[in-house]
């Protein structure tokens, strides 16, 4: 046993030698005015941009920084509670800008902006600190994106595929499952060598419990650390929290691994940059948004890139979520964050109350990066389903004509019917790769037409564990490989086609079926 | 054109440049005068540390607190008026001196709005963070 008491001596002292301390020389000020979470300084002339400043009060030190440098004076954002700070107290500038703890240390932790702890486990001890404004890699160290995610999510992996080192915006109202798309996302990267990084701005601490519970439930809280600005934080903590959680996934991106982060949500943000900066007497924009704003956004969306081999390989993608209001899209701070994105997935409130959930609306969402990120065997199949839905999406104002249609059209109407069917997916049910390659194949070569509408769920969830019981060479090629060769082809039709002569609902004659709605 | 505080110091300054004493003192009755007009008496305070700055200034005078536990003998004093005439490039000092009891030992100097603190107090916090490490 090495902790003997002569060990234990043995290096008290050789630490205590070890310290030198010397009394530096550091920039000081006063407090002049406090309040509201600002405070404005005098003195510290040799202030930097977004340094960090003590305020030394009566109870201890409390950390913030400074964001408005003027002649006479300094404003800062106070990092904390800002209670305790009186008119009159020093504050002492550290030389160094705002940085947070970086490191492994933090996987699996729930954490605030600062690095400090706040899921009652041990403190957490980190070597490294990152700053937390960084300038975004430039144009000669990237490469272009051409990994998968992997969402789990049927509807986005095949009609708005997300690569590693992708910006993807998901959009929409409230309470139409934008979080849950992020979190579903996160519980899928298990085994696909991701770490991820959950930023909570500004949400309520119920729904973080929550979703930190339901992660651990499905074991992701082994790769993903939380970073939360509460609802009942100051607005500072939620205006540095993304750079926070964004330094953090930097620390695994220079070495060399794929990153996942999501920002829940910049519209909270960018509403708290407001606050802040119109206490700080900054001159208020469009919607009293600081002109700034857009600045505010693309700095932290450029961060997330994809690196190439001479530095690291690694890449951190984005997801970006944003909440609008009244399904407004062309409000400023969505338009913003539109064109810095790569995509966005947009949820339509008509398609969640009409029971398709996920409620992925396929011809307004976008993803720039595309088929580039599916593997061959996804490509090959998911390429004629979002033709297929978007056809469907054209007809469907004609479906309540009936049969006053053509048989074509008719055809057309039935398939799209099961293709919006097989999109249809429950909350923390991601599906695996291989099992979508498998339902997409039988829904775009017509293996579905015969089957009633209400009973497509309960055939695809047969079908998937069919082809995983009797032909796990297919499903071997399709997620190890990822392709769908011939060969695999077969086996795959003939599983699909016996798994087919065992259930009972199957309908006799597709011409002659009466019009379901 | 509203005129601020420091350009009333500035103004008072040059103004009271080589005047002997009555002079002076009819100079700032004026400018106390101006200022009532003005109506910016109340900030009398403000114009009156700028003022004090902007002498400071112009006469090389750098006004220096020093904090320690207990009173500083001769030699202590010396060495840290020497050591801040070097660091300030031969300005002359003006030393005020405070005896603060929590800082346990070494001295706290703040002069402009730099401070060098070598108090016994933030040296034993070092080190205690240091361990922790």
């Amino acid at each position: 046993m090495s902790t003997t008491k002569d060990f234990i001596v043995e290096q008290l002292k050789a630490q205590i030698s070890d310290f030198k301390s010397e009394a530096k020389e550091n920039n000081f000020g006063r407090v002049i005015d406090v309040g509201d979470g600002i405070a404005k300084i005098s003195g510290l002339s040799g202030a930097m941009m977004s340094e960090m400043l003590e305020f030394k009060t009566s109870s201890g030190s409390v950390f913030g920084v400074a964001l408005n440098l003027e002649e006479d004076s300094v404003g800062a954002i106070i990092l904390g509670e800002f209670g305790a700070i009186k008119e009159g107290d020093e504050v002492i500038a550290l030389n160094r800008i705002l940085e947070v703890p970086v490191g492994d240390e933090l996987v699996g932790r729930v954490v605030n902006p600062l690095g400090k702890a706040i899921d009652g486990k041990d403190e957490i001890k980190t070597g490294k600190a990152y700053p937390i404004e960084k300038v975004a890699p430039g144009v000669i160290t990237r490469e272009p994106v051409n990994q998968p995610v992997q969402t789990g999510i049927k509807a986005i992996d095949s009609m708005i595929p997300i690569g590693r080192g992708q910006r993807e915006l998901i959009i929409g109202d409230r309470q139409i499952g934008k979080t849950a798309i992020a979190v579903d996302t996160i519980i899928n990267q298990k085994g696909q060598n991701m770490k991820c990084v959950y930023v909570a701005i500004g949400q309520k601490e119920s729904k973080i419990a929550g979703i930190v519970a339901k992660l651990r439930e499905a074991g992701a809280m082994e790769y993903t650390t939380v970073v939360l600005a509460g609802a009942s934080d100051p607005a500072s903590l939620s205006y540095i929290a993304p750079y926070a959680g964004c330094a953090m996934a930097e620390y695994f991106l220079d070495k060399g691994e794929d990153v996942l982060i999501v920002y829940d949500d910049l519209s909270k943000h960018a509403v708290a940059y407001r606050e802040i900066s119109l206490l700080l007497r900054r001159p208020p924009g469009r919607e009293a948004y600081p002109g700034d704003v857009f600045y505010l956004h693309s700095r932290l969306l450029e961060r997330s890139c994809r690196l190439n081999k001479n530095f690291g390989g690694g890449s951190i993608t984005a997801l970006p979520i944003i909440e609008t209001q009244a399904g407004d899209v062309s409000a400023y701070i969505p338009t913003n964050v539109i064109s810095i994105t790569d995509g966005q997935i947009y949820l339509e409130p008509d398609l969640f109350y009409q029971g398709n959930r996920p409620a992925v609306n396929a011809g307004l969402s976008v993803s720039r990066v595309g088929s580039a990120a599916q593997t061959k065997a996804m490509k090959k199949v998911a390429g004629k389903m979002r033709l297929e839905a978007a056809q469907y999406r054209e007809l469907a104002a004609f479906a309540q004509f009936g049969s006053d249609l053509d048989k074509e059209t008719q055809a057309k109407l039935r398939r799209g019917e099961r293709i919006m069917e097989i999109f249809k997916q429950g909350q923390y049910e991601p599906v695996k790769m291989a099992d979508q390659v498998i339902v997409f194949y039988c829904a775009i070569n017509g293996l579905l037409d015969n089957i009633p509408v209400d009973k497509i769920t309960p055939f695809e969830k047969g079908v998937i564990e069919y082809v995983n019981d009797r032909a796990p060479s297919v499903v071997e090629t399709l997620s190890k490989n990822g392709i769908l060769d011939e060969a695999t082809e077969k086996n795959l039709l003939k599983a699909i086609n016996d798994y087919k002569d065992t259930v009972d609902y199957l309908l006799e004659d597709r011409s002659e079926m009466p019009e379901e709605n | 054109m509203k005129a601020k505080p420091k350009q009333y110091a500035r103004g008072l300054f040059e103004a009271l440049d080589g005047a002997n004493e009555k002079q002076a003192k009819a100079i700032i009755e004026r400018f106390v005068r101006l200022l009532t007009s003005n109506n910016h008496s109340s900030q009398f305070d403000r114009i009156l540390s700028f003022f004090v700055r902007t002498w400071n200034e112009k006469n090389m005078i750098v006004p220096v607190e020093i904090s320690s536990a207990w009173k500083l003998g001769k030699n202590a004093r010396e060495g840290i008026n020497e050591h801040i005439k070097k660091i300030n490039g031969g300005r002359s000092t003006e030393v005020s001196e405070t005896i603060d009891e929590s800082l346990l030992g070494g001295v706290v100097v703040k002069y402009d709005d730099k401070i060098i603190d070598a108090s016994l107090k933030t040296r034993i916090n070092e080190f205690k963070n240091h361990i922790a490490k």
